[in-house]
Order: structure tokens, then sequence, then C-alpha cells
């Protein structure tokens, strides 16, 4: 089980950026203007050189209502439980592993490049995925608490 | 003799791996654990949980996240296929000039951090292999409950289902998670749970007490509404395509063809896909005079062909089905949707029953719709077999007795050549020689009549 919290250092805004090749690492890198600097074309999509080659990115912004979170899966617990979320049970079970989620970074949109052409709208998972799936599932949902609250 | 020398061994690739090794060594080593980018609903309360429950459809584990205010959500994976290697690069964000000043600032500030050994600020760019995003949506928590609700030993005696009160039903349920045993110690969860379960419930009040038992009828009416609701907003366009408009397409017969110029005879239905995706070879000429989808099923056939027309002429550019077939297939695909991805299995045939038997909604004429498609699918799958049959001469490769007796026959042709290789010369000259006026052989054998 986890607990979503802030980092200890602020989580600051970054760009999310969905590269089209495989980056065999996992950590934290500089990426200096030097060698990431997406630039506005004047079709609207974005323009950036990466490692020589020409990539062309489409951001998506999230729906509303939501917003995008780096999420670090911590080892730390949330030893004292919050007294809401067990409020009258004397069951002994109480202490249950909660690990802390550590929110490092937030983002509002996802920019999803490809080579030298922008992704197509309605084939890539990543579009579908924030555009399609989030309103569809809502109208999934939507009825069990629309009626709840009448 | 002197052996050639050997290659000399490619440098370049060791080169290439040595120069990444480099480059790699400057970095320090891997994170193990790395973050994982979410999208979560905003205003989420601190007392939100990322929960790992069992999928109710599938029974496998998968995590969902209560927030005590917002409700129940599930994550969904989304991932690149594996074709389309992908991965996550978080860049400083970079919203106007105000921006760039600081994203220096954050370059000399973290040459300093290094020094002090403090870790780099995420901010300043982080790379993760993994290309997932988890995404966070809404989910109605009467599908955490059907387990429970219907146990699947209950389908062998679907009669002998009881009434049990709701503490007995989320004992059940808490019993079958410690995840969900902790969610239900929140009050807030057991009232959305409660609210959920008397939706598809049949209740009785014994005591004081509320009892449900779980209502096929109910439920089926409450997925149903679900479904209206999903498709009044219009399918998502992959699912549409997929499942509405390839299903109810109709395949394009009416093609003639004289000898040199192809004339294709190109009714409406002309900017539709093809689903069978065979093509004959003959059919580029043709293509070119189509403006839109190249990828049109054309026949052609040295005799003229019509046999949908009739039924092709009345339809509508887009989707050609007669009104309202196309909004009770899409509520189908929503049904089924709903079915296949939070239902467990084995409610499944009941509710289809029950679905096929609801007054409301009448879907015999989409049925009758389909069996007509399919009806006119298999002729034209007839047809192609004829027209490859002319085309190649020999196309009947897909029928495997036809195919197996042409191998048969082939064996025995090389076994005859075979054996004619391997005769003799002599016995070759000898079968030139003129024997009518001979005896024949055999005759020397038979049993001698004169013997007396």
């Amino acid at each position: 089980m986890l607990a979503i919290k802030p980092s200890s250092q602020k989580p600051e805004k970054c760009s999310a950026n969905v590269l089209p090749c495989q980056i065999k690492y996992d950590g934290p890198i500089e990426a200096k203007q030097r060698y990431w600097k997406p630039v506005e074309t004047h079709d609207g999509s974005k323009s950036a050189y990466f490692r020589g080659r020409e990539l062309r990115g489409t951001d998506v912004a999230l729906p509303e209502g939501f917003r995008g979170s780096v999420l670090q899966i911590t080892e730390k617990r949330l030893h004292p439980p919050p007294a809401d979320s067990a409020p009258d049970s004397d069951e002994e079970e109480i202490p249950e592993d909660i690990k802390i989620a550590e929110e490092l970074a937030a983002f509002d949109s996802v920019t999803v490049w490809g080579h030298d052409s922008a992704p197509s709208e309605t084939e890539d998972a990543y579009f579908k995925g924030l555009k399609e799936w989030i309103a569809f599932s809502t109208a999934v949902r939507d009825f069990g608490l629309c009626r709840d609250r009448n | 003799m002197k052996t050639r020398s050997k290659p000399p061994k490619s440098s370049t690739s060791k080169e290439v791996e040595a120069t990444t090794q480099q480059t790699t060594a400057s970095l320090p080593a891997c994170v193990d654990n790395p973050p994982i980018p979410f999208v979560l609903p905003e205003g989420l309360s601190e007392n939100a949980r990322i929960v790992t429950l069992a999928n109710p459809a599938t029974t496998s584990p998968n995590r969902y996240l209560f927030c005590p205010s917002k409700g129940f959500y599930e994550f969904t994976r989304i991932a690149a296929p594996k074709r389309l290697p992908r991965s996550w690069l978080f860049s400083p964000s970079q919203n106007g000039p105000v921006d760039v000043a600081s994203v220096e600032g954050d370059c000399i500030k973290t040459s300093k951090d290094e020094d002090t050994g403090k870790p780099v600020p995420f901010s300043d760019g982080y790379v993760t292999s993994a290309p997932d995003l988890m995404i966070a949506t809404h989910m109605d928590p009467l599908f955490l409950l059907l387990p429970v609700l219907a146990p699947s030993a209950k389908v062998k005696a679907p009669q002998k289902q009881m009434f049990l009160s709701l503490d007995d039903h989320l004992e059940k349920l808490s019993d079958s998670s410690r995840h969900l045993k902790f969610l239900l110690n929140n009050v807030k969860a057991r009232e959305i749970l409660e609210k959920r379960m008397a939706a598809v419930c049949d209740d009785v009040d014994a005591g004081g007490e509320q009892m449900y038992r779980l209502s096929d009828e109910k439920l089926v009416q409450e997925l149903l509404s679900k479904a209206k609701r999903m498709t009044d907003n219009g399918l998502p366009a992959s699912l549409e395509e997929k499942y509405v408009r390839l299903v109810l397409q109709i395949p394009v017969l009416s093609v003639k063809r004289e000898d040199s110029s192809t004339s294709v005879e190109v009714s409406q239905a002309d900017n539709l896909i093809d689903t069978e995706g065979t093509r004959t070879p003959s059919d580029t000429s043709a293509e070119s005079q189509l403006s839109t989808d190249s990828a049109l099923s054309t026949e052609t056939v040295a005799t003229s062909v019509s046999i949908s027309t009739a039924t092709s002429a009345s339809k509508t550019p887009l989707i050609e089905a007669p009104e309202g077939i196309p909004d009770l297939l899409r509520l189908k695909t929503a049904f089924s949707f709903i079915l296949s991805s939070y239902v467990p299995c084995h409610l499944h045939p009941t509710l289809t029953s029950h679905l096929s038997s609801q007054k409301a909604i009448d879907f015999s004429p989409l049925d009758a719709h389909l069996a007509h498609i399919a009806s006119l699918r298999e002729k034209a799958q007839a047809l192609r077999s004829i027209t490859d049959n002319i085309s190649r001469k020999r196309a009947a490769d897909d029928d495997d007795e036809a195919a197996a007796l042409r191998a048969e026959k082939k064996l025995k042709k090389e076994e005859e050549e075979r054996k004619k290789k391997s005769e003799s010369r002599g016995v070759r000259d000898l079968k030139k020689v003129n024997t009518a006026g001979m005896k024949k052989l055999s005759s020397f054998f038979t049993k001698a009549p004169a013997k007396k």
C-alpha cells in the first residue's frame, strides 16, 4: 500500500517527453539546453535534435481534473497511521505497511516525439491513453457517482 | 601452402562499445527503483492510498487508488508496443523566456550540488528506460464487489443464493485481500460500496437490517445503462473503427472488367477499408482510379459480378447499415467491453443471456444484419477463390486435399523417371526388339498338355 507524499524538496514542474528510442539508463542526467532544446516550429509541433537526429513532437495536455506527477516508490514507512482512515475500529490490524511514494516532480503535458515527423494522434498509444481512455473510462464510471449524488 | 590470412577483426564495433562504456562510466550507475510517471486526479486528499487488489475480471493483482473524497480509481498502464522503443526524458520545463534563465541557473546549481554531494534535483533532467505511464481513471467500485456478490461456485446452484447483510458481504470481501480490509475500515469507502451494492441487489428488510442478494436483472440493467452512457459521447475512435465500422462493412463485389482498360464500378462504399486484406494482383491498375483509400477490395472478375449492389445502394456513405444498427452495435460493443474488462468470467454467460432477453432494447435487428453481412462475406470469399483460379491458374493452395493429390502424382512421376534412368543399356536396347513373331516366355512354363 502506498501513500503519496511530496518529496522533501518541493516537487518542481518539469516537462515529460516520450522519446522514440530506448535509453538503457535510469537515473538523473543533466538535460542541459545544449543537449536538449526543443523549439516550436511554425506548424505548431515541436522540434528538437537528439544526438544529431531530428525529432518532431506533439504536446498532449492532460485532461482537466488530472495532473501528472512522477512518483518514486520508497521503502520509507508511513508510521503514524492517519486518524481519519481508521476512525473507530478497535481491531488490531491497523499497523499495515504503508510505504511512501514520493512525488518528485509534476508535469501537465506530455510531449510525444517521433523521428522526423510527429507521431499520429490516432495510432500512438500515449495519445489514445491520455485522450480517449480517460474520457471513456469516465463514462464507464460516471453513472455511479452521478446517481449517488442525486 | 600458404593459407589465406584471416580478415582483420572488425574493430569498429569494439570501438563503439568502448566509447559507450566510457560515456556511461562517467554517469552514476542505474537507479534500482526508477520513478514512474503517473497521471493522477487533481485534489487528492492526504489519505488517498494506492492499494493492490485483485482485478475483478482476471483476478490478477492490479493497482487501485482510493481517495476518501474522490472515490475509487483504477490504474491503467500505458506502454509502447515492443516494436516501438520508447523512453522517458524529463527535462526542465521551458515555458517562455523566464524559464531559460532559471534553467541556466539550475545548471549552475547542480554543479554546486554535486560538489557538496547533494542529490541532483529531479527537475534538472531524468531518464527512465521503461516507457510506462500509469493513468488513474475513475472506476465503479461495484466491480470490486462483484466477485463477492457472485462467487464462482454459485454458478452450479443459482437457486441457493442467500440474502446476506452488508457486513457479511464486506466481511467476505475483506477476507479476500488485506488491502481491502484496510479500505473497509474507512467509513467513506463503506458508504460508497453500500450504495453500489444496493444498486444491483435485491434487498429485504430483516429486522432493521438490510439484506442484499445479487440480482442478475438489476446488474444487467446497470451495465446496460453504463454502456448507453459510454455510447452517448461516441465510442473512442479506435474502438469505433475496429468494432463498428469494420464489422458493419459490406464486401464490395460489383466490378466489371474489360480486356485492357480496367473500369471499376465503385459504389458509395469506396471509402471503406478492406476487411479481408487479400487482394488480387491485377487490381493495382484499378487502384489508381480510386482517390480515397487504397485498401479497397476490388474484385477483378472476367465475368461481371453484381451481387451486393441492391443492398449497398441505400446505405449512408460512412457506415453502411440500416438506421439504428450502428448504435445497437456500439451499445453491444460497450457492453462486452465492460464485461471483458471488469466482470468475472463466470458471470458472462448469464449476463449475455439476460441481455438478449431484454425488453428495453431489441438486439435482434442487429443480429439479423450481422448474419446478413456474414453471408455476403462468404459469397465474396467464394467468388474470390474463383477469381484466383482464373487469374493464377493454381490458386487452390488452401485446398489441402487437392494439394495432397497433386503431391502424390508428382511423386509417382518422379519415381518412374528414376526407374527409367537406372535401367541398363542392354535392357533398353532389348525393349526395341520386335518380339511379334516370338513365343512369349510365359508359354514355356504352362502345363504341358501334350504329355500323355
